[in-house]
């Protein structure tokens, strides 16, 4: 027997045997028919139709022959993305059927399907669930809107700016099959004609004018129609914005980023929340690295969708959407997760004190802070001394220590402080100042000024003083050739009224020309002579001088010595009294060697012509007397003391230098030398210092007077 | 003597705030009347409704009709205008994002036109509350949240115009209520010149 019998009773057991035994089991009184478990029917095809997207009409084969019983069905079904089963209520395959079409289905979705059988009078057992066959519904138009939003760039010099649109494709459940582009609808506010393209991707850039506004539309389109388009409108550039939300804030909490914020007074809005990552300080979301999100009108808080990493600042921007107008964004920035920061801030000084320093710190770039820095912390440390701290505001990146130790050597390193870690900087080593940055110069430029105040007020000083000072330094020696002597001759008359007549009529011999000599060689014999005599001379003592010094004593010496000579001579006729002695020995026993001026270096004989009016006036009566033929030789003589046993401080004669330099001067001029400094010595103002000379020298030449 | 006519003086200015109040809101109720009568007509056109369509199935729009407006309390009339108001702000704003949305989607002059009357009836919304609380009357308690239903394109427009239609009646309530305030006060006001006028008469 192959196939079981049916429709006929029977017995059925099992019989068991072993090595052991034979078991049997009971007995079971039935006809099999009642107890049919059909084999799982074979889903032949599911077939989807075109016109009828929602439906799908699977078809099975039955295995076993159909002629015996009549069964009835099961069908389950699935999307292949869900593994709830939805099956089919049995009352509506309650017979036998060989196909069915599902209804309700979504489009363009996959979905398995499987069908069981049994028994049409429900006795027995349902088979098993046939193999799994899927299909797919197909396509329809999309039911959906894509998510718009727009990124509007800055204006350029046309008042023209870029705008970017950006959306999101409808989700699958909405899509309805396949979206092969959107079709993207500009149309200007107040132009007639709309612009019309498809684009492949998700966001396309286009340039409008910043003056007008604009209604954006955008639809998807897959095989079976477009969808509902998704609307927005940018507005003029010039044109009020809506206001904004507020008390915008973010937050990390469970691992995700929050935002918060309270609506504004316009309440219908819908909000788009837009997010980057921050690259650089003070930057904005470029349309590549944006990413955004809409929130229903209800909310007023969200968490950020997508990958959002720690240790990276993110930028987040709400703007409120009010029946398509978007109104002012409102931006905040926030970590999910913060850390310390990855370099520390490099520190060096701005400025070194005496005893302190200007510390200055640069700023750490965004992509290696990992946080908020909220603030800095200054370490310091002397050498060999204890590091102390200080915590400063992150607003400043500088600070100025303060109370350190003179010309002392610092290592300091600033440390950056996030709400998570710090992190910190490298160290820099400093000396302090020894002396203040001004100090130096204030020393020095008093010192300086001081000085220089005392020099030219000692300059000024001599300036003012400047006659007393030369009084001092270069004291006047009167000019013989002022004396009276000079003027003294012979043949003149005698100065002084109590001298007798006598004394006019002077032998020769002892003429001596006092006034201006000249070389000639007559001269200097009157002068050889005159010294010859003059060794003769009596005159011995120094009472008599015989004004060697200069002229102006000449004469008057001479008058003394010729009255005491007039008084030696009463007793004697003869003629050999002598007056004064033209020593060609030089004076005080010096010969009249090269001159030694002290006064004038200069050896160029006196000019006539310059200075004769000089000497004229200086020298009295001495050029006339002379009758000096030879104008450009004038030369001061001035009689020399033979006698050298005369006092060493005077000569001879009497004649007390007045000053050992003047009278070496007038020394000097026994020879025929240029004698410019004769002029230098008298043009001094012979009747100044030296008359007191005078006087005192004229003192002992009193006494030198015989009383007549 | 002196305070009594100030105290006068002081009631005279507030009634003139007051009058001041009603004439302006008066104005705004008249100006929302007649864009909604607009507004009303051309929605009917664009969407193909006929004049004599039953409204009545409609639920929650608030029906302005009612038999007993001269029998109300001002307190009372203020008060519903007031709920009214508020409820056709958010209505209308349901109105318009389905007219954007999938009734008329690119007649952006209806549009505007509609956000502009939006905007009228949330101020006079506010008005009418302002008028409440300057009056002394306790404000009506914020309405639930309606929930969205998923109308059907169809039903959607149908509630689309019975709001129309039921604002215009509402705002011709509102203007017929402004009107009798400002009369009243107007008349308190005279009366109180004439009193003080009287006293000072008097003294």
């Amino acid at each position: 027997m192959t196939t079981m019998p049916v429709f006929v009773n029977m017995r059925i057991w099992v019989e068991a045997e072993n090595q052991l035994g034979k078991s049997t089991s009971e007995q079971l009184h039935l006809d099999p028919v009642d107890i049919v478990k059909p084999s799982a029917p074979e889903i032949e095809k599911i077939s989807s139709e075109k016109e009828f997207p929602n439906s799908l009409v699977v078809s099975w084969n039955l295995t076993l022959n159909p002629l015996l019983f009549k069964l009835k069905y099961n069908i389950r079904y699935r999307s292949a993305s869900s593994s709830e089963w939805t099956k089919v209520p049995l009352s509506e395959t309650g017979s036998s059927i060989k196909s069915f079409r599902l209804q309700d289905l979504k489009p363009y979705t996959e979905y398995r399907v499987s069908v069981r059988c049994i028994k049409e009078d429900g006795l027995g057992y349902w088979s098993d669930w046939s193999k799994e066959k899927s299909a797919t519904t197909p396509e329809v138009k999309p039911s959906g809107r894509p998510d718009l939003w727009r990124v509007i760039g800055p204006s350029d010099s046309d008042k023209n700016r870029r705008v970017t649109l950006i959306w999101k494709e409808p989700d699958p459940s909405v899509a309805n099959g396949k979206i092969l582009g959107y079709e993207v609808q500009i149309e200007g506010r107040h132009y007639p004609a709309a612009k019309r393209f498809t684009v492949n991707g998700t966001s396309v850039d286009y340039t409008l004018t910043e003056g007008a506004s604009y209604h954006i539309t955008i639809a998807a389109f897959n095989s079976k129609g477009q969808s509902p388009g998704a609307r927005l409108f940018i507005p003029a550039g010039s044109q009020k914005e809506l206001p904004s939300v507020e008390d915008l804030k973010a937050f990390p909490q469970d691992g995700k980023l929050w935002v918060e914020w309270k609506a504004p007074r316009k309440s219908e809005s819908e909000y788009v929340v837009e997010w980057c990552a921050m690259m650089e300080e003070g930057g904005g979301c470029s349309t590549e690295s944006i990413e955004w999100q809409r929130v229903s009108a209800l909310s007023i808080n969200t968490v950020l969708k997508g990958n959002i990493k720690p240790l990276k600042r993110y930028k987040i921007s709400v703007f409120p959407v009010y029946f398509g107008i978007p109104g002012a964004c409102r931006s905040v920035e926030e970590y999910l997760e913060q850390g310390s920061p990855t370099i520390g801030p490099t520190v060096r000084t701005r400025k070194k004190e005496r005893n302190g320093a200007l510390l200055e710190w640069n700023l750490i770039p965004l992509m290696s802070r990992n946080g908020f820095i909220r603030n800095y912390t200054i370490f310091y440390q002397a050498e060999g001394g204890v590091e102390e701290s200080i915590t400063v505001d992150y607003a400043n990146r500088q600070y100025t220590l303060t109370s350190l130790g003179i010309s002392a050597m610092y290592a300091v390193h600033v440390s950056a402080n996030t709400d998570a870690g710090s992190k910190n900087g490298s160290e820099f080593t400093f000396t302090t100042l020894k002396f203040a940055p001004g100090e130096i110069e204030a020393i020095v430029v008093p010192v300086c000024l001081g000085f220089l105040i005392t020099t030219v007020a000692t300059l000024l000083f001599c300036f003012n003083k400047r006659d007393l000072i030369k009084k001092h330094i270069w004291p006047q020696v009167p000019d013989p050739g002022n004396s009276r002597i000079a003027n003294w001759s012979p043949y003149s008359g005698p100065i002084r009224p109590n001298f007798s007549p006598k004394e006019q009529v002077y032998p020769e011999g002892i003429i001596t020309d006092f006034s201006v000599i000249n070389i000639e060689n007559d001269n200097i014999d009157d002068y050889n002579k005159a010294s010859d005599s003059l060794k003769k001379g009596k005159y011995t003592s120094e009472e008599h001088s015989s004004g060697i010094g200069g002229s102006s004593c000449m004469s008057s010496p001479r008058q003394s010595v010729s009255d005491s000579d007039e008084a030696d001579s009463a007793q004697t006729t003869s003629s050999t009294v002598q007056y004064s002695s033209v020593v060609a020995t030089g004076y005080r026993g010096q010969l009249p060697s090269a001159p030694v001026f002290a006064r004038s270096e200069s050896t160029q004989p006196l000019l006539d012509c310059e200075e004769r009016p000089e000497e004229q006036h200086l020298y009295g009566n001495l050029n006339s007397e002379q009758g000096v033929t030879r104008p450009s030789r004038l030369y001061f003589k001035r009689p020399r003391m033979i006698n050298e046993d005369a006092d060493p401080s005077c000569d001879s004669l009497g004649f007390c230098p007045a000053d050992e330099v003047t009278l070496q001067d007038s020394a000097a001029t026994g020879s025929s030398q240029p004698d410019s400094e004769g002029q230098t010595v008298p043009r001094n103002g012979i009747n100044a210092s030296p008359e007191r000379n005078e006087t005192k020298s004229y003192v002992p030449q009193q006494n030198g007077y015989r009383a007549q | 003597m002196a305070t009594g006519v100030r105290h006068d003086a002081m009631g005279g200015n507030i009634s003139f705030a007051l009058s001041d109040c009603y004439a302006k809101a008066e104005a705004l109720a008249r100006k929302v009347h007649s864009e909604a009568r607009q507004i009303r007509e051309s929605y009917r056109e664009k969407q193909g409704l006929s004049p004599d369509l039953n409204l009545d199935s409609i639920a929650g729009v608030p029906e302005s009709g009612t038999s007993k407006w001269g029998e109300l309390t001002e307190e009372e009339r203020l008060t519903e205008n007031a709920v009214a108001f508020a409820a056709f702000h958010s209505l209308l704003g349901e109105v318009l994002k389905e007219q954007q949305d999938d009734l008329t989607p690119g007649d952006y002059q209806f549009h505007d036109a509609l956000l502009s009357l939006l905007a009228k009836v949330e101020a006079l919304a506010e008005s009418t509350k302002q008028l409440l609380l300057s009056l002394g009357y306790p404000l009506p308690r914020a309405g639930e949240e309606r929930e969205e239903k998923g109308l059907p394109y169809f039903e959607k427009k149908k509630r689309g115009y019975k709001v129309m239609v039921e604002l215009c009646g509402w705002a011709l309530r509102a203007v017929r209520g402004f009107s009798r305030l400002k009369r009243r006060n107007k008349k308190e006001e005279e009366g109180g010149k004439r009193e003080v006028k009287k006293r000072g008469s008097r003294r």
